[in-house]
């Protein structure tokens, strides 16, 4: 169950910018913190390393969304247990 | 705590590393900071390459679980790459080596610590002077620096070398060739000034994300920058840039000396810089070039580069007329700040010292130098290659601090600052990589007097070319002995005689040095597994082994152990004893003992202290009359180089022609020495991506990662393909003149190569591409050239 910090470089056009955000915070997954001019940060809490690859794929896709930038990632310790094969 | 309370936590953690990052994005004040924190932070350098991202690591329960980037730290401003922040879960792979492991009888059994050092200090006893130690970029400073006094203050033997001769020593020589000294005068600051970022075979956004993220980010903010991509394959890099420059391979030599001969043809080049900060040099004898070569008048300058004209260049380059002018222009433009950027593309390289200096001597020559976004600067490839490798003195001509062995008054000073008698170090370097090993994979009777080997860091069994040659021809030759301190089985564990299970990043203190002059240092934060252990422990511990068995280089001048611990009382603690290893900070003295030998060549590392308190310091670190202490930005720049005298304006203060000049080189366009032909017709490329970290060690362990880029490929233009029957995905059998690996075909994919050319990375040990590479390197540097040979393909 990864735990993820992202930071969101919206478009400079507001109102798509708000349209992103507004589909973003709709999200269950997603804790949005406060925004700084373009860039908003949130934090991502998926079930499994697999949907928080979707979720990032969907974010990077979402029009509005210009750049995302992973800042933290919290470890889960049952992930943690691969050999290279 | 309950797990909803943890992730709760988490998720605040989360969000306020974020918070942090998008105020440093906005330049506003940082947020306030969460309110109670589960996690237990601190700070450290990112395990992986040679940016020198700082991370926050976050610790519960004696683990690391999550990993943030540090908003304070100048290098990243909080972001990481893909890798970096993935960077906690190196230390968790379930197949951590955890026992000392010795070969008997062909199987591996388990030992204890104390027969594992008393097993390898004996072996070195039976014949020290056949003793190699291999280190690398990626071993600490103490480690590297205790690694040196070992092998040429205890054992007077020169048989040591660090795996940066594989990555960075071709930049050494070219800075020293041209500077008189080594490592960049400019910085990452650079990044942020220029109005032109030329990189030269540097895949930058890719090898150095977050370096290119600076570039990319000033674009957004609306700023013009200008991205050249002068590389042999289309890579994300060439999707950024404004002008992708595609250039046969080999023929940068000629493009640099092309851009030359622009300047001097018309009259652009910065007549006063040249005069007032410049000299002129060449090989005396190109058949046999050296280091430092010979000075040549201006008009010499002149005839040589006549030839290199744009017609003339394009015809061996491949790139257009327009092309090699628009380059011309620029240099030319003194309105501009340009910043070059290179790394692997320049320095693995038959000729790697030549286009390291053409390269710096087009800066010089037109001015381009010295000022914020005017610089030649070089990026490595691991944490370590400056701070350790290229500065504590493990290559095998080098003693601490820029020092030399072939040089009297070094040995003379290096013998005294460690109460060692005269003679001691022996003047003679030691064998370079290529030659360690190959002398190491050679019978005793035929010359390999080569006959046990350390190695601590690295995994040279997958990362030295031509590896039949080079690594597994040693298996079966009678008397030779390989020791692998390690943290996972590797292709060099593979092999190996005694296996020592070794700590890693923050299972250990440790201090690094990154591409810009940045030492950084941080503190042990988990155990690690098992019976792993700190590597410099274990080069303590032999030597201690090896004085109690009466070496006499492990004495120094009035009989003692030559590493000397200290508690603040002034009381002895014996460290090699690992009971005691953690009464004290053995880094910190360390460190200190060797900072003093920085002083020599102005590298002024800052005190061990003035690193705790900060995200790394850019040497020369000097103390200010308030007792402070003060980085600098750039070397050589009056006004921000403290060694640069008032009125100096610039001073090349370590000038190998002793009146403060920098050399600008003349060094002719030579063909490879294995290039493409009809029985071999492609060009073989090979490197890194941007999910694994060199041999894949660490990152093949990270499920992220590995799930990204599980396995090697073959990077096949579609025409090629199409010719060869080839279809994307196929098995495909990809051999050199070395030998044949069977690999997956992919077109069109991440990287582009152009007709006639290939590239496959090397992060897949189980498909070993350096075991068909070419092991020719450049005469100067003795860096091998994994960047081209001649290749052929089939369908399997």
């Amino acid at each position: 169950m990864p735990v993820n910090g992202l930071l969101l470089t919206l478009s400079p056009d507001p109102e798509i910018a708000d349209a992103a955000l507004a589909r973003i915070s709709k999200r269950p997954e997603v804790s949005l913190g406060d925004s700084q001019d373009r860039w908003q940060p949130i934090a991502v809490d998926t079930l499994d390393v697999r949907a928080a690859h979707d979720f990032h794929e969907w974010l990077e896709a979402l029009p509005g969304v210009e750049h995302v930038d992973v800042i933290y990632v919290g470890f889960d310790e049952t992930l943690l247990t691969e050999t290279a094969p | 705590m309950n797990l909803i309370e943890r992730r709760t936590f988490l998720k605040t953690s989360a969000l306020a590393a974020a918070s942090a990052a998008a105020a440093a994005r906005a330049q506003s004040p940082a947020p306030p900071t969460a309110a109670a924190d589960v996690l237990k932070w601190d700070k450290a350098p990112c395990r992986f390459c040679g940016t020198g991202c700082h991370v926050k690591v976050g610790v519960k329960d004696g683990k690391v679980v999550a990993i943030a980037g540090h908003p304070d730290a100048a290098v990243n401003k909080g972001l990481l790459c893909v890798k970096g922040y993935h960077v906690g879960g190196i230390l968790y792979g379930k197949d951590r080596l955890t026992d000392p492991m010795l070969r008997r009888n062909g199987v591996m059994e388990k030992i204890s610590w104390e027969e594992a050092i008393d097993i390898t200090a004996r072996r070195i006893m039976k014949n020290p002077a056949g003793f190699g130690f291999y280190t690398s970029g990626q071993s600490t400073i103490p480690e590297g620096y205790a690694a040196t006094k070992f092998m040429k203050g205890g054992l007077s033997n020169n048989h040591t070398e660090p795996n940066a001769r594989l990555c960075m020593a071709s930049a050494v020589t070219g800075y020293i060739s041209t500077y008189g000294v080594d490592e960049p005068a400019g910085c990452y600051d650079d990044l942020d000034a220029c109005n032109v970022l030329l990189m030269w075979g540097n895949n930058m956004a890719e090898m150095h994300p977050v370096l290119f993220s600076r570039i990319l980010d000033r674009r957004e903010r609306g700023q013009k920058v200008t991205i050249i991509d002068l590389g042999t394959r289309r890579t994300r890099t060439s999707e950024f840039a404004d002008h992708y420059l595609e250039f046969r391979p080999q023929t940068d030599l000629a493009i640099a000396n092309c851009i030359a001969q622009q300047l001097i043809e018309s009259g652009a080049w910065n007549k006063k810089f040249v005069e007032n900060h410049c000299a002129f040099r060449a090989d005396a004898d190109i058949t046999k070039p050296d280091l430092m070569g010979v000075a040549i008048s201006f008009d010499d300058f002149k005839n040589r580069i006549a030839e290199y004209t744009p017609e003339y260049v394009s015809g061996l380059s491949g790139l257009s007329v327009e092309q090699l002018k628009m380059l011309g222009d620029l240099f030319a433009d003194p309105n501009i700040r340009i910043t070059s950027t290179w790394c692997m593309g320049m320095n693995q390289h038959t000729r790697g010292t030549a286009i390291n200096r053409l390269v710096h001597g087009i800066h010089l020559l037109s001015g381009h130098f010295g000022k914020p976004g005017d610089a030649p600067t070089s990026l490595t490839g691991q944490p370590s290659a400056c701070g350790t490798a290229r500065e504590v003195g493990t290559l095998c001509h080098t003693l601490p601090g820029g020092r030399l062995v072939a040089k009297q008054p070094h040995r003379e000073q290096c013998e005294k600052h460690w109460n060692l008698p005269a003679g001691r170090i022996k003047e003679t370097p030691g064998y370079h990589t290529v030659l360690l090993f190959e002398k190491f994979c050679t019978p005793k009777d035929k010359g390999g007097d080569i006959d046990t080997i350390m190695v601590q860091v690295t995994n040279p069994g997958q990362t030295l070319p031509n590896l039949k040659k080079l690594y597994t021809a040693k298996i079966g030759l009678e008397d030779k002995f390989l020791i692998v301190s390690d943290v996972y089985p590797t292709a060099s564990t593979e092999i190996a005689d005694l296996v020592l299970p070794a700590a890693m990043w923050v299972e250990k203190n440790g201090a690094y040095g990154n591409s810009e002059r940045r030492t950084q240092q941080w503190f042990k934060m988990v155990q690690p597994p098992g019976q792993a252990r700190e590597d410099v422990w274990m080069t303590i511990a032999i030597a201690h082994r090896m004085f109690e068995l009466g070496h006499p280089g492990m004495k120094d001048k009035d009989g003692k152990f030559i590493f000397t611990f200290k508690d603040d009382a002034g009381n002895e603690v014996p460290v090699w004893d690992y009971a005691h290893f953690h009464d004290i900070n053995a880094d910190r003295v360390l460190y200190e003992e060797y900072r003093p030998l920085t002083h020599i060549k102005h590298k002024h590392v800052a005190p061990y202290d003035e690193l705790v308190k900060a995200t790394g310091m850019r040497w020369p670190v000097v103390e200010q009359p308030d007792g402070s202490y003060k980085e600098t930005r750039y070397r050589f720049v009056e006004g921000e180089d403290p060694f640069v005298a008032k009125g100096k304006g610039i001073d090349f203060y370590h000038s190998t022609t002793d009146d403060g000049r920098a050399q600008i080189w003349f060094c002719p366009f030579e063909r490879h020495p294995e290039e493409p032909d009809t029985e071999y017709p492609f060009w073989l490329c090979t490197g890194r991506v941007v999910e694994h970290w060199h041999s894949g060690t660490m990152t093949m362990r990270v499920p992220q990662l590995r799930g990204a880029m599980p396995n090697a490929y073959c990077e096949i233009n579609p025409a090629d393909a199409a010719a060869a029957g080839i279809g994307n995905g196929d098995d495909i059998i990809v051999a050199t003149r070395r030998g044949e690996i069977t690999l997956t075909a992919w077109i069109n994919g991440r990287g582009r190569p152009p007709k006639g050319s290939l590239f496959v990375p090397f992060f897949d040990e189980k498909r070993l591409i350096n075991n068909i590479t070419l092991d020719a390197y450049c005469p100067i540097s003795k860096e091998p050239d994994y960047k081209k040979c001649a290749a052929r393909i089939r369908k399997a």
